[in-house]
């Protein structure tokens, strides 16, 4: 491996995430639901990391806490070796991207694909600046020139997925945080995007989050992988280790489930 | 397995007026007590063949061709799936339907029970109950006092499938039934499926891309592309011997995921 | 632009709304200047005529011809109900998307707001203000907007509670965007559904009620008169000369009709997400 710096880029430790006990018409919930319990990981510049585990294991909450749009009630999370908490997350947002998995919802339907590309360049570049840089971002997402100007709802599932990543690259971002992205598409698109991402990591040099259920992706596209259940994080290895070593019995059903051949 | 086609599509053919046609030259049957997938890419009309099978396609869609449609008694009935108001007493009773995203269609100020219940004369809690354990839900109490919020993904999934079975219906179209849920919950789904129609000799119609489940789940198979029916036969043949282009592409990205290798990419 | 108007002329609710306000628009714009016969001259060998070839609506108590009249009226009662309208639906979205976006304190300030203003009955706060002498054009738009202002800011500030929620605003403050920009750019351009169809109703409303100020004498003073103020005038005699009365009365019903099928109609293409 190259020269990797003191710390990893991202680190995650005993990270807690509480749903709180709320009352609806008085129908009291007297337990918080732990969503992430105690999850503690590291993610080095340059790798691909996959948390893999069924809806409800947690998964998604992580995005969400190492975005800042919920506040962990316990543990600590560091990028680049400085603490991110609510307060701080404001300046690493160029450098963590998230990619949902609903592509159309995450972009704004009243915004033109060109415009909403451009945002995640700095303000002060000049308009024909900002055209350019983004009809050459959409060129490496694999998106046509002509779409510059069109819609979100003019565009498939795959393309708008696209849009996204190229919004994701127009800020700057060396991390991005994958939720699920492909698995809403057809298999044929999936296969694209897969594609597209090993590229553009190839190319960027991109750090990758990538959260999934499905082995059979996650095994192509990433290195190491920690396998999530109910909150905990229960498994973690390389690739290729977990696929020939499963330890726990959960593992050893999605292996199954995804009908890998050992 | 040959048994009496209880539904079969013939040359049916749907377009919208003004543009170029959304279903081509559509024919195929489904035998009772079979399980039959359609898979094909976004855009295939497949959507489209599950709204005209159930007569729901809207009236500015110009439609030729029919279907034929046996019933319990024996009886056939043709229908003609631009009329819409004909399938009035088909749908539910007879041909059953489960979206994709079944805890979008669920009622969230209302508990579960209360919503399959509502389904049956006289609110009957029974028959809710007994539905409930049908679809395999071991704490049958607990789900029917449940809000949808508080299901998980392949828990609202199953109460949807309570709710398409509840009137009965003797044939089954579920349209990308397992998308949204992760594998496990995905594998359990279409064994349930599979049980119910062992039990109970459930036609099914099934839209899905998920190859991974086909060929275990499915007993014949039917490819679409562009609108039209490209291969149909029985799955384990037309996985073996594709003979469409668009078939065997899938195939190869199947293999190649299997042995964990970077499948080529399509166009 | 014309992909919008095709959407919106497809409706029958807006298309029935555009065809009813069209001549009541056109009557606005040109004003008593288009009428053979000019509003505000008196003939007073000619009074109380009934509608005929020469005076297609009758003539009034002084003389006038009550069809030029009315032609001219459109003019103080459309652009009194049409300014205030925009001016209320402006201020209370600017309010509501505020309250809504920073919540906090400017949120319960900005609702305390809403509560205080919708206790007080919106008529009646327009005649303290003429009771107090001011009885022009400029005071009757204010007031008027003053106490109208607390439905959009409702509705708006809801509808910002919802959009703020969804993954496009979540992606833009990834994005590192600031709050304005936001709140300019993803949020409020989705908000524009709701203010459009919102401000044609009220639209409607307020013309009721400047038609009513001016019925009860307080409004617009003479010789200009919107047609509330005409419709004021039929009081004096509605079964012998009903045509002072009932004409202003049916446009009034009319126009109102108008707005109200061109807000539904916009309300119906919002919900379908056309719009």
């Amino acid at each position: 491996m190259e020269n990797q710096s003191a710390h990893p880029l991202l680190s995650v430790k005993n990270l807690i995430v509480e749903y709180p006990p709320h009352s609806f018409f008085g129908r009291v919930k007297p337990v918080s639901r732990r969503a992430v319990d105690q999850v503690s990981f590291e993610v080095v510049k340059g790798e691909t990391l996959a948390l893999v585990g069924e809806s409800g294991s947690g998964k998604t909450s992580i995005t969400m806490a190492i975005l800042g749009f919920v506040t962990p009630t316990g543990g600590k999370m560091e990028f680049d070796g400085v603490e991110l908490n609510e307060m701080t997350i404001a300046k690493f947002r160029s450098r963590i991207q998230p990619i949902f998995q609903d592509a159309g919802a995450a972009l704004n339907p009243q915004m033109k694909i060109g415009r909403a590309i451009g945002d995640g360049f700095p303000p002060g570049l000049p308009a024909d600046q900002k055209r350019i840089r983004a009809l050459e971002l959409m060129k490496n997402a694999g998106l046509a020139e002509n779409y510059y100007d069109a819609y979100p709802r003019q565009l498939s599932g795959g393309q708008k997925q696209r849009v996204c990543l190229a919004r994701a690259l127009a800020v700057g971002a060396g991390m991005l945080i994958l939720d699920e992205p492909f698995s809403a598409q057809d298999i044929s698109i999936q296969v694209q995007l897969m594609h597209l991402l090993r590229d553009l990591k190839a190319a960027l040099g991109l750090t990758l989050l990538l959260i999934s259920h499905d082995l059979t992706t996650v095994r192509l596209l990433a290195d190491r992988i920690l396998v999530m259940r109910a909150g905990k994080i229960i498994e973690s290895g390389t690739i290729a280790d977990i696929i020939s070593r499963p330890q726990t019995d959960y593992a050893r059903e999605l292996i199954r489930q995804a009908g890998i051949k050992p | 397995m040959s048994h009496p086609p209880i539904l079969s599509v013939n040359n049916l053919n749907v377009a919208l007026p003004g543009a170029r046609g959304i279903l081509s030259d559509i024919n195929f049957v489904l035998p009772a007590g079979s399980t039959t997938a359609i898979i094909g890419e976004s855009g295939c009309g497949k959507t489209t063949l599950c709204k005209a099978l159930l007569g729901l396609l809207g009236r500015k869609f110009s439609v030729s061709g029919n279907i034929t449609i046996g019933s319990r008694d024996g009886l056939n009935t043709t229908l003609n799936p631009g009329d819409s108001d004909s399938f009035c007493n088909l749908r539910g009773t007879q041909i059953g339907l489960l979206f994709q995203e079944t805890p979008l269609t669920l009622n969230p100020v209302l508990r579960v029970g209360r919503q399959i219940s509502d389904l049956f004369a006289s609110s009957d809690r029974r028959a809710a109950l007994q539905l409930l354990e049908l679809v395999g839900f071991p704490e049958t109490e607990r789900i029917y006092r449940a809000y949808p919020h508080e299901l998980s993904g392949g828990q609202a999934q199953r109460v949807g499938l309570a709710l398409a079975l509840a009137g009965r219906p003797e044939i089954l179209i579920v349209d990308e039934p397992a998308t949204a849920l992760d594998s496990i919950a995905r594998q359990d789904f279409f064994k349930l499926l599979r049980k119910l129609q062992i039990e109970s000799g459930l036609t099914i119609l099934m839209v899905t891309h998920d190859l991974h489940t086909l060929a275990v789940a499915a007993d014949r198979l039917i490819v679409m592309f562009a609108g039209r029916i490209v291969e149909q036969g029985d799955c384990q043949s037309v996985l073996e011997h594709p003979a469409h282009p668009y078939t065997r592409s899938l195939l190869q990205i199947e293999r190649a995921f299997r042995n964990g290798q970077w499948p080529e990419e399509m166009h | 632009m014309s992909r919008i108007f095709r959407t919106v002329w497809k409706n029958q609710n807006c298309r029935w709304g555009l065809i009813i306000l069209l001549p009541v628009f056109f009557a606005g714009l040109a004003g008593g200047s288009l009428t053979p016969i000019d509003p505000i001259s008196q003939n007073l060998d000619q009074i109380l005529q009934a509608p005929s070839g020469r005076y297609l609506c009758g003539t009034d108590f002084y003389g006038r011809d009550l069809f030029s009249r009315l032609v001219d009226g459109s003019r103080i009662t459309l652009g009194l109900s049409l300014s205030a309208a925009l001016l209320a639906v402006l201020g209370g979205a600017l309010l509501g998307l505020t309250a809504g976006f920073l919540r906090g304190w400017i949120d319960r300030l900005i609702m305390r707001a809403v509560d205080v203003f919708m206790g007080f009955p919106r008529l009646f706060a327009v005649l303290l203000i003429a009771g107090f002498g001011r009885t022009d054009y400029g005071a009757t738009v204010t007031v008027l907007a003053l106490f109208s202002w607390m439905e959009t800011a409702r509705l708006v500030r809801a509808e910002t509670l919802t959009i703020r929620e969804a993954l496009y605003v979540k992606s833009a403050t990834a994005l590192g965007l600031t709050k304005w920009r936001i709140a300019r750019t993803y949020i409020f351009p989705n908000l524009l559904g709701t203010v459009i169809t919102n401000l044609t109703l009220l639209i409607g409303t307020l013309i009721i009620i400047e038609s009513s100020l001016s019925f009860l004498g307080f409004g617009t003073q003479e010789p200009t008169a919107s047609w509330g103020a005409i419709l004021n005038q039929g009081r004096l005699d509605p079964i012998g000369a009903w045509w002072i009365a009932v004409f202003p009365g049916l446009l009034i019903v009319i126009t109102v009709i108008g707005f109200n099928l061109l807000g539904d109609g916009l309300r119906q293409l919002h919900d379908e997400s056309k719009l």
